[in-house]
This record gives structure tokens, C-alpha cells and sequence, in this order.
């Protein structure tokens, strides 16, 4: 399979992507345009936490911090100053957030480099530790965010939260965030700085040795899941209009982590996979938490029952497929390409 | 004679305890010198010292004029000293080109950036980058293994990877760390023809640690021994093959006596 053919592959794809997804924003109802919005956004985030968990090797627990400073930023960055004036009754916000506005994608980005420069200042003590100290020092860095999301009143309006924000994210949005981050993370995945990422994790002593400069390497993984969870973040404060510190708590960190295991650690294609399957699985489940009618009996709905049915599924995985779905394999054209060029030889055999 | 590898008076103590002490040689260039001692007698210590992964006590490391007892791994791969591991450390789940192309990983031009957008000039990096390692590949016997990941190869053929990998940097200095360990002696014969031409050919000075004597006797110009961190003796493998110390160290005392 030559390159240009698979070019044109790849755009093809991308054109009917957002075919689909044009196709949908004009003829789906708002219940099926939200779920999409969610599992597009869960893209961003789960490709970009991969990045760091699955790629490099590291057990990162800290994604929600980005993803609040993400979500925090944008969108007092995008708030109208009246906006801001009703939210924070118990304090006033601080100068120059009282003032400015800016349009939604100079927000997003603002809080996407927000989140960086946080990833950047936090990887000096981060990245010296390795292994079970940098799970328990990420997760402290998460919860430290979260905290003083809580605290800063006259910032972040505090445990009250912010309101009312205007429903920018749509579906070009959502998805293209996620395009733009499935492509660009992986070609930095497939070129040498990704294996230079990927030396890291499979040997640390030997990549030294063989000229990587561990700290950078790790650092630039780092700071670009920062910087597009940050963007995601900022996409999620503005589809559900109203963030608050509660949000931000260490279960979000956990459903990615699931999403990535699930998928398959160190697969881009199973972080996407992950992050659909999640999205769309989380509604598609709510079923199970309807009352039900079976011959005689009635079962009664059960609220919660769909986590007890996620965690299940996480079990089967862990049990029968230790690798996720994907393992660290990737869809590619030429896997395709071979997959039906078997299928066609079996055929023929028969 | 033309030095310009040497350590002087290196010391390495880890607490209480004293692998290597005072330990001082000079390479020159285009040599190819052996490092022998019982177990334990602290030769590894010397390649890990020389490599930055572990610091000295006391004492120097000159490289090309420079101290670089101090610098970090990377940075003294960067200036041309490469090496192999007595315990094999290959990228074990990435394939034998991904293991040669991520020597290249210090000399890129081209930023991560281009690496995002994919730009021409990362491109035909990454596309030159890609016939070099196979360059490398095909020279140690391994082409036809390219795209098979480095832990399904075979032990002789993931020591040769391993060579292959550490002069893909391009190093001027190569240590080899037991290059020989677990191998059959028709394995060990090509080995050693593999290390001459590699030396010969890419004009590079070899430092190697091996217990097989036979196979340090054949392939290496002097030899330097170190026994209980401390260096015993120094020079041709005639001349340390009858030096008593080396006997001793080896053989131990009563078997001295006897002989």
C-alpha cells in the first residue's frame, strides 16, 4: 500500500466523518447531539492521556487538574463581564478577569496553554520520581487543583462554581478538537519522538544510553496531554454550561484511566474505541436502570445499576483480554488491507 | 601514543563499600582493549562509571580533551560513547528498525512540531533515518528481521541488536559488555569476526569486559585486569596470560603454590 493511496484514504475517512457528524447536527435530536459531543471530547481526553499512560509509561493520575484549569480558564475567559458580576455574589472577581472577554477559540486556547504551563511547572518534582511514587504524586496534584478550585473564591467563584456560560461547543467543535488531536498525537506517536517515548517505557537505563534525554522526552509527552485535555476541558465546561469543583474530583481521572485499559494501553485507536464505547455505553446502559417487566415479575428500576454493569465489563476485560481490546496494536490501512486480502484468500479456498 | 580516552584515579564507593578503586587507563584510538576480572571484580562498574550511568567517587573521566564525569548518560552518548549491556536491554515490544532508529533520536534536526504536522523536511528525516538503521540492521546480520519485535529474536541475534543499536549512534568509543555471554563457539567465532569488521570499518575503538579468554585472548591488542575493584595487571595477552598476580586472582592462592 503505497503512501498517497493511503492519503486519500485518510481524508476520505475524514470527510465522511464529518458527514456523519453534519448529517446528525441537522437531523438528530438533542439527546443523540449531546451523546456525540461527549464521546467527542472523551476522544480528546482519552488520546491525549494515552499519550502519557500508554506511550511513555508513566501512571499519570493527575488529568483531571488539566482538565479543570482547562475548563476554569476558558471559560472565565469567555464569560461577559455582567456574567461574571451575577456569578460571584460572595466575593468580586479579581481585576483583570473582571474586565476582559475574548472569543470562545482564543478561550480555548488560552486554556489549553493554561493547562501546559501548569504540566510544566509541576513535571520538575513530577518526572524525577517513577512507577508508584509518580501515580501518588500526579493524584496529589490532581486533588490540589480541585482544591483550590474550592477555595479561590474571588478566582474561580469557588464550591458555588460558574454558571450560565453560553453553550459554544457544538459538534465541529467537539469533533474537530478530537480529529485535530487523534492526527497530531499520532504522528508524534509514529515518528522518532515517539519511539524515542516508547524506549523510555520498555527501558529506561538503555534509552539514557542510547542519547534520549529521559526528563525532555517525558516532559513534552506531558505538557501536550496538558495542553488538549486543557482544550477538552474547556470544550466540556462549555457543553454542560456549569462547572464546578465537584466536577473535577478523581473520578473523571478514573474513567479515563478505564477508557485507556479498556481500549488497550499505548493504542491510540483503543484509546478512541474506549472513549466511544464509554460516551455512548454510559447512556446506552441506561436501560438496565428502567423498571422492567419480565413474565410475572417486576423488577424495579435500580439507580447506580449501569456502574455495577461498567465495572463487570472492566472485570471481563481484565480477565479475557489482560491487553484491552486493541492491546498496542493499531487500525491501520495496511492491517485492514491484509485482514481482506485473508478474508478474499479464504474465500477462494473454498 | 595517541590517548584520548582516559580515567585517572577513579574511584567509585557505594557506602561502606569500595568496588573501584583508583582505577586509571588509556585507550588509544583504534585500539581494541579487554577488560577481565573474577565476578564481582567491579568491570561493569568501570563501563557504567565511563557511560554516566553512575557517577564517580573520585577522579576523572577524559574524553577527547574533556571531562565528562560529570555529564548525564545521554549527553556522553551524544559525545560519542555508546555501549551494550551485560544483561540484554533492548526495547523488547518494539521492532529491531524501531530499536536501531531510536539511536538517531539525538542527532534530529527537525522539531517536535514538524513531527505534528508531519512537515516534508521531518519527513525525509525520518525516511533517511529509516535506511540508515536498516543500513545498520543488514550490517549486523539482521535484515531480515527488521519488522520482528526484539524479544522474539533469539539470544545470539538479540546481543547482535544490541551492537547494532549502540553503533547506530555513531560512536568513536564502544564498550561491550560481555558480548559473548551465553553463546555456542561457532557464535562466538563470527562475533569475534563481526566485532573486527565493525572496528575496522567504522574506525572505532572497542572496550570490552568478557570471561571467555579464549575469545578475549583472540581478539584483543592489550588487556587490562581488575580484580576486587583494584587493577592487577596491564598489557599484551601474552604478558597477562604468565602474570602470577592474574594467576592468583583467577586460580587463588594454594593452586600458586602447587604450580
Amino acid at each position: 500500500m503505497n503512501d498517497k493511496l493511503k492519503f486519500c484514504l485518510n481524508i476520505g475517512t475524514l470527510f465522511l466523518l464529518f458527514g456523519v457528524i453534519f448529517l446528525f447536527g441537522r437531523y438528530g435530536s438533542g439527546y443523540q447531539i449531546r451523546i456525540l459531543n461527549d464521546i467527542g471530547i472523551f476522544i480528546t481526553l482519552a488520546v491525549s492521556y494515552n499519550l502519557v499512560n500508554g506511550v511513555c509509561g508513566l501512571l499519570h493520575l493527575g488529568p483531571n487538574g488539566f482538565i479543570a484549569i482547562g475548563a476554569y480558564t476558558s471559560a472565565l475567559l469567555s464569560m461577559t463581564p455582567a456574567e461574571k458580576e451575577l456569578n460571584f455574589i460572595l466575593d468580586h472577581v479579581i481585576w483583570p478577569l473582571s474586565v476582559i472577554q475574548l472569543p470562545f477559540a482564543v478561550s480555548l486556547l488560552a486554556a489549553g496553554f493554561m493547562a501546559a504551563l501548569f504540566a510544566f511547572f509541576i513535571s520538575f518534582p513530577v518526572l524525577r520520581v517513577r512507577g508508584d511514587y509518580l501515580a501518588i504524586v500526579t493524584l496529589g496534584f490532581g486533588e490540589v487543583v480541585r482544591v483550590l478550585c474550592n477555595a479561590g473564591q474571588s478566582v474561580t467563584n469557588g464550591p458555588l462554581g460558574l454558571k450560565g456560560l453560553y453553550p459554544h461547543t457544538n459538534l465541529w467543535w467537539s469533533w474537530g478538537v478530537a480529529a485535530l488531536a487523534v492526527i497530531v498525537i499520532k504522528k508524534l506517536i509514529d515518528s522518532n519522538y515517539g519511539l524515542a517515548m516508547k524506549a523510555i517505557r520498555e527501558d529506561e537505563t538503555a534509552a539514557r544510553a542510547m542519547g534520549v534525554d529521559p526528563f525532555r522526552r517525558l516532559m513534552l509527552a506531558f505538557l501536550i496531554s496538558a495542553f488538549f485535555s486543557g482544550i477538552a476541558g474547556g470544550l466540556l465546561a462549555h457543553l454542560i454550561t456549569t462547572i464546578s469543583p465537584g466536577l473535577f474530583t478523581f473520578v473523571l481521572t478514573f474513567n479515563l484511566l478505564i477508557i485507556i485499559v479498556v481500549g488497550g494501553l499505548g493504542s491510540t485507536t483503543g484509546a478512541v474505541i474506549g472513549a466511544v464505547l464509554f460516551a455512548w455505553g454510559g447512556e446506552a446502559l441506561r436501560i438496565v436502570e428502567r423498571p422492567m417487566q419480565m413474565g410475572s415479575f417486576t423488577i424495579p428500576g435500580i439507580p447506580g445499576m449501569r456502574m455495577v454493569i461498567f465495572s463487570l465489563i472492566l472485570m471481563l476485560v481484565i480477565l479475557f483480554a489482560r491487553k484491552g481490546i486493541m492491546g498496542r496494536r493499531e487500525l491501520s490501512w495496511s492491517f485492514l488491507a491484509s485482514k481482506f486480502a485473508e478474508l478474499k484468500g479464504t474465500q477462494t479456498h473454498q | 601514543m595517541n590517548s584520548f580516552f582516559q580515567m585517572r584515579q577513579v574511584t567509585k564507593e557505594f557506602g561502606g563499600l569500595r568496588a573501584v578503586s583508583d582505577f586509571s587507563i588509556a585507550l588509544a584510538r583504534g585500539e581494541l582493549t579487554g577488560l577481565i576480572g573474577p565476578n564481582g571484580a567491579g568491570k561493569t562498574t568501570v563501563f557504567n562509571m565511563i557511560t554516566g550511568i553512575l557517577k564517580p567517587t573520585r577522579g576523572d573521566i577524559i574524553w577527547n580533551g574533556e571531562d565528562i564525569s560529570r555529564l548525564p548518560a545521554h549527553m556522553i552518548t551524544a559525545r560519542g560513547i555508546s555501549r551494550t549491556f551485560q544483561n540484554i536491554k533492548l526495547f523488547g515490544d518494539m521492532s529491531s528498525l524501531e530499536n536501531v532508529m531510536v539511536s538517531f533520536h539525538y542527532s534530529m534536526d527537525s522539531t517536535f512540531l514538524s513531527a505534528m504536522l508531519g512537515l516534508p523536511k521531518h519527513r525525509r528525516e525520518e525516511k533517511r533515518i529509516r535506511e540508515q538503521s536498516l543500513k545498520y540492521l543488514e550490517e549486523a546480520g539482521l535484515g531480515r528481521l527488521a519488522f520482528e519485535k526484539a524479544q522474539n529474536l533469539p539470544y545470539g541475534l538479540q546481543r547482535k541488536l544490541e551492537i547494532a543499536r549502540a553503533l547506530a549512534t555513531g560512536p568513536g568509543l564502544l564498550l561491550l559488555d560481555e558480548p559473548a555471554a551465553g553463546m555456542n563457539p561457532v557464535e562466538k567465532n563470527e562475533l569475534a569476526d563481526f566485532i573486527l569488521r565493525i572496528r575496522e570499518k567504522h574506525e572505532i575503538t572497542i572496550f570490552l569486559i568478557e570471561h571467555d579468554m579464549k575469545f578475549v585472548m583472540s581478539i584483543c591488542e592489550r588487556i587490562k585486569v581488575i580484580h576486587y575493584g583494584q587493577s592487577i595487571a596491564e598489557g599484551s595477552p601474552v604478558e597477562v596470560r604468565s602474570n602470577p598476580e592474574v594467576i592468583r586472582a583467577y586460580l587463588g592462592d594454594s593452586f600458586h603454590a602447587q604450580g
